[in-house]
């Protein structure tokens, strides 16, 4: 009777080490398994916005313009259209920036400015300074820009 | 007061060979799983750029000779087979790298896991429904992250892991000359690749003063010389001294220290930043907290009032895990006195030898993954302190519900902990593959040239690779269980 009393309760101690962790790995290995690698097809603005950079990259390496403007829908603005250097900008990613400028996503000065217009209506001085030598002043981004500033941050 | 090869610690539940054989192989096969799921994991990340491209692009063209010799000039560093080895991983993987680096990879987590279950010397089921959650703790403390979510492109903290643990388990075996040898060059290879390879030397010498002896009288004293040696070589010969205050970036309270307010502070007095950096080392092993020197439960309770439950459960699991290896530490320092101590005491022993000296080395900066070997051998001393108390003859049945109910508590902590790492790695991939889509302005900033055409070569294949690598979205939604997973 001692002998399986103390079987028992090592037996019992066995199971509380053994139980919780197959089930927790059990649980979260069933999630990990069922999650998706392959990337969901997305435009490069989208990719940007989703922080994906990677695929939005491997995307312009594939042909893709850099000054165009693709669907980058949100929850709250479904038909929302932009370009990728505008997700970056939104962002506030400097080398993904450089890496834009590199594929071409400022051919004129005129776009420059816009950007480093758009950069400053998001407080962010840093990224307006790399678009341009000398950054407009805010009051002139209106002015300078062809579009409206986005809203600011 | 010695252990042979024989002696199991009276294992309870013994079984006749057969079943006691199903038991080990029960027991490595669960290592060698989990260890083959986070090797794949691992190979989904592709090759780092902040870790590992700069070394590859210097050590690529430059000789051997060169590379090894170099590092004797190095100040506050002597690491001259850790060069050798990046050089000769880039060799070897080139032009298959990815595949062979990965490879190594998984060798390592393979061969680290294999020497830990061996370490824990399973002779029946319940010595076996103990190994989940050793390895679990191996595989879950947040000082293990580091040595498979980034790579140099070989992880030299996963090597001294390795190194450690074969030094244990050479302690472990019958007496030979060869073991001694092998035990010599383990601390070689070990000392030359990392500073913390000198760990292998406190492994060595605390196995032999607990009673393991596998390694003879004159193979530590062998070991002893070598380290000797080592210190001559490198404030003699070599000259390149310890790191100062100025090496690098350091946490301390609650924040980030650069060099300069690190002078400002303790120029006068480092000792009080080394003491902070010892202790800070330590508890975040038995504590959880600081991460990297800082005090992240204070920190975010002082930034937003408030802890994440993924730190709540750390700090608590890591709490509770330490009151049982206090519990056993008691025990162990009786059997110690009364010479009746077990196989797993003193291999447990040895761990502690090792976690204490492990915070000792890491006296210069705080960083986790410099406390890998300390964390792996915390897995060894959790081991023996919850075998202990399932002892059959310890305590009544009531007694043991107690125990299995703490013991429920720990795995179940620990399961989450250790559920974490492969989530944290899809993020790493991820993350990873990104470096790689803004590499051109990285290597500017870093000012590493690639002008020259095999250079330039390298960096666009592993961009073009690393950038058609599928990886998990992490602004996917997630179920919300994640937020008790330490993703940091």
């Amino acid at each position: 009777m001692a002998f399986l009393s103390r079987q028992l309760g090592a037996a019992v101690i066995a199971v509380a080490a053994v139980a919780p962790l197959a089930g927790v790995w059990a649980l979260v290995g069933g999630v990990l398994v069922a999650t998706p690698w392959a990337d969901a097809p997305m435009t490069p603005s989208q990719a940007i916005y989703h922080r994906d950079f990677a695929q939005a990259v491997r995307l312009l390496d594939a042909g893709a313009s850099v000054t165009a403007e693709y669907p980058s829908p949100t929850p709250e603005q479904p038909g929302r259209r932009t370009t990728p250097m505008q997700e970056a900008l939104r962002v506030h990613e400097p080398d993904l920036i450089r890496v834009l400028l590199d594929f071409g996503a400022a051919p004129d000065a005129g776009s420059r400015v816009q950007f480093a217009c758009a950069a400053l209506s998001y407080g962010d001085a840093e990224i307006a300074a790399m678009l341009l030598p000398r950054v407009p002043q805010a009051e002139e981004c209106a002015a300078l820009a062809d579009r409206p500033l986005p809203p600011e941050k | 007061m010695t252990v042979s090869a024989s002696d199991s610690g009276a294992a309870p539940g013994v079984h006749d060979g057969r079943a006691a054989r199903l038991w080990v192989i029960v027991s490595y096969a669960l290592g060698a799983g989990m260890a083959l799921v986070v090797a794949w994991y691992v190979a989904h990340i592709p090759v780092q750029v902040s870790d590992s491209l700069g070394n590859m692009l210097e050590a690529r063209s430059v000789p051997y000779r060169r590379v090894f010799i170099d590092q004797f000039s190095a100040k506050g560093f002597l690491r001259p087979l850790l060069w050798v080895q990046i050089k000769l991983a880039y060799d070897l993987a080139s032009p298959g790298f990815l595949l062979v680096l990965k490879t190594i990879h998984a060798v390592q987590l393979l061969v680290m896991t294999v020497l830990t279950v061996r370490l824990l010397r399973v002779r029946s089921w319940l010595d076996a429904a103990f190994v989940p959650l050793a390895l679990a703790v191996v595989f879950g403390l947040h000082t293990f992250s580091g040595t498979v979510r980034e790579a140099h492109p070989v992880n030299a903290f996963l090597t001294i892991v390795v190194c450690v643990l074969l030094a244990i388990n050479l302690s472990t075996l019958r007496p030979r000359p060869v073991v001694d040898v092998a035990a010599a060059a383990l601390l070689v290879f070990a000392a030359l690749t990392v500073e913390s390879g000198l760990l292998v030397a406190v492994a060595i010498l605390a196995g032999r003063l607990v009673g393991l002896t596998g390694i003879s009288r004159a193979g530590v004293a062998l070991s002893i010389a070598l380290v000797a040696g080592y210190l001559g070589l490198r404030f003699g010969v070599s000259g390149n001294g310890l790191p100062g205050l100025v090496e690098r970036s350091s946490g301390f309270g609650i924040s980030v220290l650069d060099p300069p307010e690190l002078i400002r502070r303790f120029g006068g007095h480092p000792m009080v930043f080394y003491a902070y950096n010892v202790a800070a080392s330590l508890m975040t092993v038995l504590v959880s907290d600081p991460r990297a020197g800082i005090f992240l439960s204070a920190k975010r309770w002082l930034e937003n009032g408030e802890m994440p439950p993924w730190l709540a459960l750390d700090i608590g699991v890591s709490v509770l895990t330490t009151l049982v290896c206090v519990v056993w530490a008691i025990g162990a320092t009786r059997r110690w006195q009364d010479c009746r101590m077990t196989y797993a005491d003193r291999v447990a022993a040895v761990g502690c030898a090792v976690l204490g000296a492990n915070a000792c080395l890491g006296y210069a900066y705080t960083k986790d993954v410099i406390m890998s070997p300390g964390g792996v051998c915390l897995a060894l001393i959790v081991y023996a302190a919850v075998r202990s108390l399932a002892e059959p003859a310890r305590a009544p049945l009531s007694g043991r519900v107690a125990v299995a109910a703490v013991v429920a508590v720990m795995a179940t902590g620990w399961a989450v902990r250790a559920a974490a790492l492969p989530v944290l790695l899809t993020a790493e991939a991820f993350k990873t593959r990104n470096d790689w889509a803004t590499v051109y302005p990285w290597l500017e900033g870093q000012h590493i040239s690639v002008d020259a055409p095999a250079d330039r070569a390298l960096v666009e294949t592993l961009r073009r690779r690393a950038l058609d690598m599928p990886v998990p979205l992490p602004s996917r939604p997630v179920p919300g269980y994640f937020t008790y997973f330490d993703l940091q």
